[in-house]
C-alpha cells in the first residue's frame, strides 16, 4: 500500500462518512421532490404524444418510403418552429421530412400552420392541391404534375 | 411484451457470453463477480444484438423472424461457450484480490443506499412518466433514427440519410440500432422500450461500478460510491432522456474497470479481460462520436502505460488483446463512418485557418471556463453535491492507491483526462455558437465521464476496510499492552 498524508482519527473518519451518508440520503431525498414538483409543470412539453396522436391518420395515407415535404409559416430556426418539425417528423418516421422547396417537387407535402392560412393561395403558390385537412393547422398536400 | 422478451434475450446473450470468458477466476467476492458479470452482460448483449441487427438491415434479411432466429442462434452459441468453460478446469485458481476485513457499520451503509436508490429510482420512474418519448435529441435523433432502422424495406438507410441534416445521419447506431431492434422485433414502436433501455444503462451502470469496486477495492468503498451517485443528480436525470450519453458512460466504464480488473486477475485471465475491456471500448464508438476518441485514447494510454512500465515487446503482448477484442466492433464503425453515413459534421468542414483563429480567441478559453465551472456547480445540489461528498470522503480516508493497481489508475485517469480534453479542444474550434454549443452539450459530456471518474476516484481513496485493520491492530497492541501490566501490577 502506499499512502500519502497523515490518517485522519478514527472519530473524525466515522464522522466524515456520517455525513457523507446523511448528505447522499438528502440529495436522494431531495431529487424525489424536485421531480414530483417539474413533473407537473413540464409533461411532454413539446407535445410529441400528442403529434403522435394527431399525424397518425395523416401517416396512414402516405407511403412508409416516401419523402414528405414540411410547409409551415414557423421558422426551424425558432425553437416553436424545430419542435414542430422534429414532432412532426418523429410522428411520420419512417417516412422522411424535409423542408419543402417547390423545385424538389416532392409529391407529398404536409402543411403545419400555427395561424390561418389562405390554402386557395398556397396551392397557387407552390403547385399543390389539398388533400385533407386535419385541423388545428395541419394540411395535407399533393403537388400537381408538372405542366 | 413481446419487446420485454426481445431485451431479455439480448440480456441473456451478454451475460452468458461474459460468464463464457471466464474472466472471474480468481476474483472475490462471489455476489460481486455475479453483479459485475449481470451489469457488463446488460451492456455487452445489447452492443452485440444492435450491431448484429444492422447486419441484418445492410443485408435486406431483417425482420421479426430473423432477429428471434439470430438470437437464439446466438444464445446457442453462449450457452454452448459457457457449457465448455465449465467442462475445462480453470488452470488458475488463486485469488486476485485480497480478503479485506469488513468495516462494522457496512450494513448502515447498505441501508442508506437501498433507502436512496428507492427514492431515486421511484423519481425516475415518474420522471419518464411525465416524459414518456424522452427528451428533445431522443425524438430528434435516438428514436427518430431506430423508427428509420426499424421500418419496412430500406427505410432503414434514411437513418444515413444526407436529407437529415439537422439529426445527424452520420452519428453511430448502437442506441437506435437495438431500440430498432426490439421494435422491429415486436412490431410496435411503443415508448417503453427507449425508457426501459436508458434504465437499463443506468442500472447497470451502477452495478458495474458497484461489482467492480467490490472486487477491486472492498464492499465500503463499492457502498460509498453508489452513496456518491446518489447525489449526481444530473447524471440521473441523464437516464430519462433516452439519449446515447448515459450508454456511452457505461461503455466508458465498463472499459476502465475491465482494464483494472486485469491487474487483480491471475495473469492467465488478463488477456480474457483485457479482450472484453476492447470490445467495450468498440462499443463505445459504436455508440457516439465520442466513443471513437475514447477507443484511440484508452488503446493509446493503454500502450504508452504498459510499454513505460514493462518494456516494448511484454507491452505489444497485452496491448493485442485490446486490440483483438476491439476489431470487430472498430471495423463496423470504421465501415460505417467512411461507406454508409455521409460527412455532416460541421466540425469537419470547417477550414484549418478557421480553425486556428479560434484556438487563438482568449475570450473562447474564458467562456469554456465559465461554462464548464457552472456546469460542475449544477452537477448536484448545492449542499449535497457529489464532489463535497468526495471532499469529504477524501479528508476521511485520504488517498491509498494499491501499488499493483498504480499503472492501470494512471491509464484510467489519463484516459478520462485526454477524453475530457478533447471535448474541450471540439468547444474551441466548433463551427457552432459557442454558448449554444456548451449550453445543449457540456453537461451530458460531464455525464459521460462521472461514472470512470467515480471508479478512479474510489480506487485512489484510502479504504474503510484498511482503517478497520489498522484500528484493530492499535486496539490489539493496547489490549496486549494492558493484560502486561495488569500481569506486572500482580507480580
Amino acid at each position: 500500500m502506499a499512502g500519502t498524508g497523515k490518517r485522519a482519527h478514527p472519530f473524525l473518519k466515522l464522522l466524515g462518512i456520517g455525513v457523507v451518508v446523511f448528505l447522499a440520503l438528502l440529495a436522494a431525498l431531495d431529487f424525489l421532490g424536485a421531480t414530483a414538483t417539474a413533473d407537473r409543470f413540464y409533461q411532454d412539453p413539446y407535445r410529441i404524444g400528442e403529434h403522435q396522436e394527431r399525424l397518425r391518420e395523416v401517416a396512414a395515407l402516405l407511403p412508409a418510403d416516401s419523402v414528405i415535404g414540411f410547409l409551415s409559416d414557423l421558422l426551424l430556426e425558432d425553437t416553436r418552429g424545430a419542435a414542430a418539425f422534429f414532432a412532426v417528423q418523429y410522428a411520420l418516421a419512417p417516412r422522411l421530412l424535409v423542408l419543402d422547396k417547390p423545385a424538389e417537387r416532392r409529391q407529398w407535402v404536409l402543411g403545419y400552420f400555427s395561424q390561418s392560412v389562405d390554402l386557395g393561395k398556397t396551392e397557387r403558390e407552390n403547385g399543390l392541391s389539398v388533400v385533407r385537412t386535419y385541423g388545428a393547422g395541419i394540411v395535407l398536400f399533393r403537388r400537381q404534375a408538372a405542366e | 411484451m413481446t419487446g420485454m422478451l426481445s431485451v431479455g434475450l439480448a440480456v441473456l446473450i451478454g451475460w452468458l457470453l461474459v460468464r463464457s470468458a471466464g474472466a472471474r477466476v480468481g476474483l472475490k467476492p462471489r455476489w460481486a463477480v455475479w453483479l459485475f458479470e449481470v451489469a457488463l452482460g446488460v451492456g455487452s448483449g445489447i452492443g452485440l444484438t444492435s450491431a448484429v441487427y444492422f447486419l441484418l438491415l445492410v443485408g435486406q434479411i431483417a425482420s421479426p423472424a430473423a432477429i428471434y432466429i439470430t438470437d437464439s442462434l446466438l444464445l446457442l452459441v453462449a450457452a454452448g461457450l459457457l457449457w465448455r468453460r465449465r467442462q475445462a478446469k480453470p488452470a488458475v485458481e488463486a485469488s486476485g484480490v485480497e480478503p479485506a476485513a469488513g468495516f462494522r457499520w457496512n450494513w448502515v451503509l447498505g441501508l442508506a443506499l437501498l433507502l436512496g436508490w428507492l427514492a431515486v429510482v421511484s423519481a425516475l420512474v415518474e420522471v419518464a412518466q411525465a416524459n414518456p418519448h424522452g427528451a428533445w435529441d431522443a425524438w430528434s435523433i435516438w428514436n427518430l433514427r431506430a423508427k428509420f432502422l426499424a421500418g419496412p424495406g430500406k427505410t432503414w438507410e434514411n437513418a444515413v440519410s444526407p436529407l437529415l441534416g439537422r439529426t445527424h445521419p452520420d452519428y453511430p447506431l448502437l442506441l437506435s440500432g437495438f431500440v430498432a431492434r426490439v421494435w422491429k422485433a415486436s412490431s410496435d414502436t411503443g415508448t417503453l422500450v427507449p425508457v426501459v433501455t436508458g434504465f437499463l444503462f443506468a442500472g447497470s451502470a451502477v452495478g458495474l461500478l458497484f461489482g467492480a469496486l467490490a472486487l477491486l477495492r472492498g464492499v465500503s468503498s463499492a457502498l460509498l460510491a453508489g452513496l456518491v451517485m446518489l447525489a449526481g443528480t444530473t447524471y440521473l436525470v441523464e437516464s430519462t432522456a433516452q439519449y446515447a450519453d448515459v450508454p456511452l458512460s457505461f461503455y466508458y466504464l465498463a472499459t476502465l474497470a475491465l482494464v483494472l480488473l486485469s491487474g487483480a486477475c491471475p495473469p492467465g485471465n488478463r488477456g480474457r479481460l483485457l479482450a472484453m475491456a476492447g470490445a467495450c471500448a468498440s462499443c463505445a464508438a459504436w455508440t457516439k462520436n465520442e466513443g471513437m476518441v475514447f477507443l484511440a485514447l484508452s488503446l493509446g494510454c493503454y500502450f504508452l502505460m504498459e510499454w513505460r512500465a514493462s518494456g516494448l515487446k511484454a507491452a505489444f503482448e497485452r496491448w493485442r488483446f485490446l486490440v483483438l477484442g476491439a476489431l470487430p466492433g472498430l471495423l463496423l464503425v470504421v465501415w460505417f463512418k467512411f461507406f454508409l453515413a455521409p460527412p455532416t459534421d460541421p466540425l469537419l468542414r470547417q477550414t484549418a485557418l478557421k480553425a486556428a483563429q479560434k484556438l487563438g480567441d482568449l475570450g473562447r478559453y474564458a467562456q469554456i471556463g465559465k461554462a464548464l465551472l457552472a456546469e460542475a456547480v449544477n452537477f448536484g445540489g448545492a449542499v449535497t453535491h457529489p464532489l463535497l461528498l468526495l471532499a469529504i470522503l477524501a479528508f476521511a480516508l485520504r488517498f491509498r492507491a494499491e501499488q499493483r493497481y498504480k499503472r492501470l489508475v494512471l491509464y484510467s485517469s489519463g484516459t478520462l483526462a485526454l477524453v475530457f480534453a478533447s471535448y474541450l479542444a471540439v468547444y474551441l474550434i466548433t463551427p457552432s455558437d459557442l454558448a449554444w454549443h456548451l449550453g445543449t452539450s457540456l453537461g451530458r459530456l460531464c455525464c459521460q465521464l462521472w461514472p470512470g471518474f467515480l471508479l478512479v476516484a474510489f480506487m485512489v481513496l484510502g479504504r474503510l476496510e484498511d482503517a478497520t485493520v489498522v484500528e484493530a491492530r492499535v486496539a490489539g497492541r493496547r489490549a496486549v499492552r494492558a493484560k502486561r501490566k495488569e500481569r506486572g501490577g500482580r507480580n
